[in-house]
Formats: structure tokens, C-alpha cells, sequence
């Protein structure tokens, strides 16, 4: 337990500086929370959203200055979409949520980065049966944006490790449910982290 | 202000931005009664019953009229309450649809105006006492459709696919009839799809708690049982 503390430490506190020109092309792996997409009150309280997801993300970014570096990064996450009703759970259907983003981001301190990201989330229900859903006519694409931090360490001239806490806000809202007579979007809210590992292509 | 702050501040600003559109839930109307008459009985499919199996005869057009039937009522579902799926195999069904009489004529669905010159009926089976301690109906639902010669082609396929909506909406649940000529589930259909009003109550039915578990096949449980109709 120690040697693992004393890593993740090590970890928080070596974040590797880079060279202008230098790319590094990264892989998060990690779980993602995700807030509901719909709530609604059908004589009982109604909540749907997606179950604690595992994500993967592939990234490749460059400096632009001492303090900055810009990328673009991908992020995949698939979970089954669940309604919450009278402290039971039952699944909707599999859903996936591509999030395609362009990031920016800042060393604050030898530590560790911050970073903002815009880009869009594209949902994609995994199931042919999803005409009794809330995605029976359309799978949303919406616009987000994010903001994240990040930890990393050298382990080799090329290679470096990391963790990462990220968390981003969309509009949500779908063509059943507006068919339905819903005439705002919710306000969804993703939440995700876990490792990242980094690879320099110089 | 440092500039160390603006790329955070810039991002907070877009996200309170992007966060203040207000929710709204789906708009629904008063529903009509879906309890079985004379007995106050509330049923609906559980999830632990999905998809549900309907056996269709190979009658005309039948087959495709439930499937057009099925896929509308699923659309009045937003959080996966109900699936239907037709099955080839009849002891493998939940409910089964039959054509009395000789196979209709075929013609493609047009939007004249309705005509009822065909009828059905759904048997609801006898209830028994379950394992569980509950109750459970002693036999599949059935759903009979019939037409009547001398009408043109078009007339009949509009009304056995009318129809056939029309008493899926029993065999999903709703064991009562609206008062509205413009809802489905009026005792005589003109409405070629659900309503809102429909849409409203079938909604209300599969969030109320039932008071009845579907038939499964149990050592003495015979397949038909006594049945109460429902026109
Ligand atoms: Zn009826």
C-alpha cells in the first residue's frame, strides 16, 4: 500500500515538461458517471440515464508554447441506459456515447495540467428495438463543453503514465421527447477518470 | 486577472451558459379507464416479461397488421415499458391473434374514411392463485379479429388494421374503452393510431402496480381458460 501511494504521488508530482514540436499521443482508460437524461413523473418519479460506464479515449496533442499544448481527443464509453422507478432498476436499452473533442491545455504547475475541451457528443443506441424509447426517432449529437485535470510522470524517455479527472455539460434532449411535448433540453453532466498513458512520437 | 485564469474562467462562463436551459417532462391528457370491469383489475406486461411473444395466425394480412399494431403502441413509450415481438411458434407465445373465418382480401391501407366492416375481441383468461402468493391469469390472452363480405378490398384491410391496433391495446393492458370517438381505444375504432389521450393512458397503466402476473405454463395450468371478452 505504501509503494502504491508513494507512486501515485509520484505520479501527481512529476508531470513532465514538453518540447514545442513534440507529439504525444495518449490512451485514458477509465469509468465515466453520467447525470440523467430524462426525468419524469408517471404516477411514480421517473429518472433515466446511463449505468456507471467504462470509457476509452485516444488522444494526440502538441505544444503550442512553454505552457500550452492543443490536441484532439476521442472518447468512447457504452453502458445500458436504465429507469429508475420505486427503488428498482430496469434496463432501457445498451447505449454508446462517442465524444469527439478539441482540447486545450495549460501546465499550472510541474505537477500536473488543466484543461478545456469543445467539441460534440454523438449517442448511439446499441439496440435495433428502441422504438419504445426515448431514442425511437433519433440518436442526438450535441454540442459540450469540459474542463479536466491532469497528473503525469515519466517512465521512460518515450513513455509516460498519468491519471485524469475530467468532467464536461451538454444539452440533451431528443425528437420523442419533444414529440411528446417536452419543450426544454436537460442539462446533462459526465463525470469521468481513471489512468492515461502517454506515448512521445519525438 | 492573470491570463493563467482565462482558459478556466472562458470554459466555466460556457458551461453556466450551456447549463441554463430549463427541463420540461412530455405533455399528457387525463387517461381513460384501463381497469377490467367488474373486477377492478389492473394488469400490464412486466419487465420481466419482455418482449412479449405474440403468435399471429397466417391469415391475409394479419400478420402485418400486428406488426404495424405493435410498433405503434411501442411508440407511445418513452423508458422501455413495452416490447411485442411475433414468434413462429405458438406454444412459445404470450398472447395469441386469430382470424375467424376464411383469410380477408388483401389491398394496401388507404385514408378513406373508416368503415366498420370488421369486429374483434380479446378474451382475458380467468385469473388462479399463484405460488407466489399472488394472482396470475390462467391462460394466454387471445385477440379474435373477423370481417364481413360485400365491402370493397380497401375498406376491410383499413378496418382489420384498425381493429387489430385496437385490441392490442387490450392485450397490452388497457381492459376498458375510451368515451372519445378520436381515441383508439373508442369501443368503435375510427381512429386509425393511438391518441395522445391513448398515448396518455397507456403511459398511466404501465407505471400503476398490477394487480395480476401473466399466465406461464405451470403443471396443471391448462393453455385456454374461462375468459371474460372484451370487445
Ligand atoms: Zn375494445
Amino acid at each position: 500500500m505504501r509503494g502504491f501511494t508513494l507512486t501515485f504521488l509520484g505520479l501527481l508530482c512529476g508531470a513532465a515538461p514538453t518540447a514545442r514540436g513534440q507529439v504525444l499521443v495518449g490512451l485514458d482508460v477509465g469509468g465515466m458517471w453520467t447525470s440523467d437524461l430524462a426525468q419524469d413523473v408517471i404516477v411514480n418519479a421517473i429518472s433515466v440515464a446511463p449505468a456507471l460506464a467504462p470509457t476509452i479515449a485516444v488522444a494526440v496533442g502538441t505544444p503550442i508554447s512553454d505552457v500550452y499544448s492543443v490536441g484532439i481527443r476521442v472518447r468512447w464509453a457504452h453502458s445500458d441506459v436504465t429507469r429508475h422507478e420505486l427503488d428498482a432498476d430496469f434496463t432501457v436499452l445498451p447505449l454508446t456515447v462517442w465524444t469527439g473533442t478539441v482540447t486545450l491545455e495549460r501546465t499550472l504547475t510541474n505537477w500536473g495540467t488543466v484543461e478545456g475541451a469543445v467539441g460534440a457528443i454523438k449517442y448511439a443506441p446499441g439496440s435495433d428495438d428502441r422504438s419504445a424509447t426515448l431514442f425511437q426517432d433519433d440518436a442526438p449529437l450535441a454540442a459540450t463543453v469540459g474542463l479536466g485535470a491532469r497528473a503525469r510522470r515519466p517512465i521512460s524517455p518515450r513513455w509516460t503514465l498519468g491519471a485524469y479527472l475530467a468532467y464536461d455539460v451538454h444539452q440533451f434532449v431528443t425528437q420523442a421527447l419533444r414529440a411528446g411535448g417536452a419543450v426544454g433540453a436537460r442539462t446533462v453532466h459526465r463525470v469521468s477518470g481513471g489512468i492515461s498513458v502517454y506515448w512521445s512520437a519525438r | 486577472m492573470t491570463r493563467r485564469w482565462l482558459l478556466p474562467l472562458t470554459l466555466a462562463t460556457a458551461m453556466a451558459i450551456a447549463a441554463c436551459e430549463s427541463p420540461d417532462t412530455p405533455v399528457r391528457l387525463t387517461p381513460y379507464q384501463f381497469r377490467l370491469a367488474g373486477t377492478d383489475t389492473v394488469f400490464h406486461w412486466p419487465d420481466s416479461s419482455l418482449p412479449v411473444r405474440f403468435w399471429v395466425e397466417p391469415a391475409g394480412a394479419l400478420p402485418q397488421y400486428v406488426d404495424r399494431g405493435l410498433r405503434m403502441w411501442e411508440r407511445q413509450f418513452l423508458y422501455g415499458e413495452f416490447r411485442g415481438l411475433r414468434v413462429s411458434d405458438s406454444a412459445a407465445a404470450d398472447v395469441l391473434v386469430f382470424m375467424e373465418g376464411d383469410p380477408p382480401p388483401q389491398a394496401p391501407l388507404t385514408g378513406d374514411p373508416p368503415l366498420l366492416v370488421c369486429e374483434g375481441v380479446t378474451l382475458v383468461p380467468a385469473r388462479q392463485a399463484d405460488p407466489s402468493g399472488g394472482t396470475r391469469f390462467a391462460g394466454r390472452l387471445e385477440v379474435d379479429v373477423w370481417w364481413y363480405a360485400g365491402f370493397a378490398a380497401s375498406d376491410v384491410a383499413n378496418c382489420l388494421a384498425r381493429v387489430t391496433a385496437h385490441e392490442l391495446g387490450h392485450a397490452l393492458g388497457i381492459f376498458a374503452h375510451s368515451a372519445d370517438p378520436n381515441d383508439l381505444m373508442f369501443l368503435r375504432p375510427d381512429a386509425p393510431a393511438p391518441s395522445l389521450r391513448d398515448r396518455s393512458t397507456i403511459q398511466v397503466l404501465y407505471h400503476t402496480p398490477a394487480d395480476i402476473l401473466p399466465w406461464i405454463p405451470m403443471p396443471g395450468s391448462p393453455a385456454v381458460a374461462a375468459t371474460t371478452p372484451i370487445r
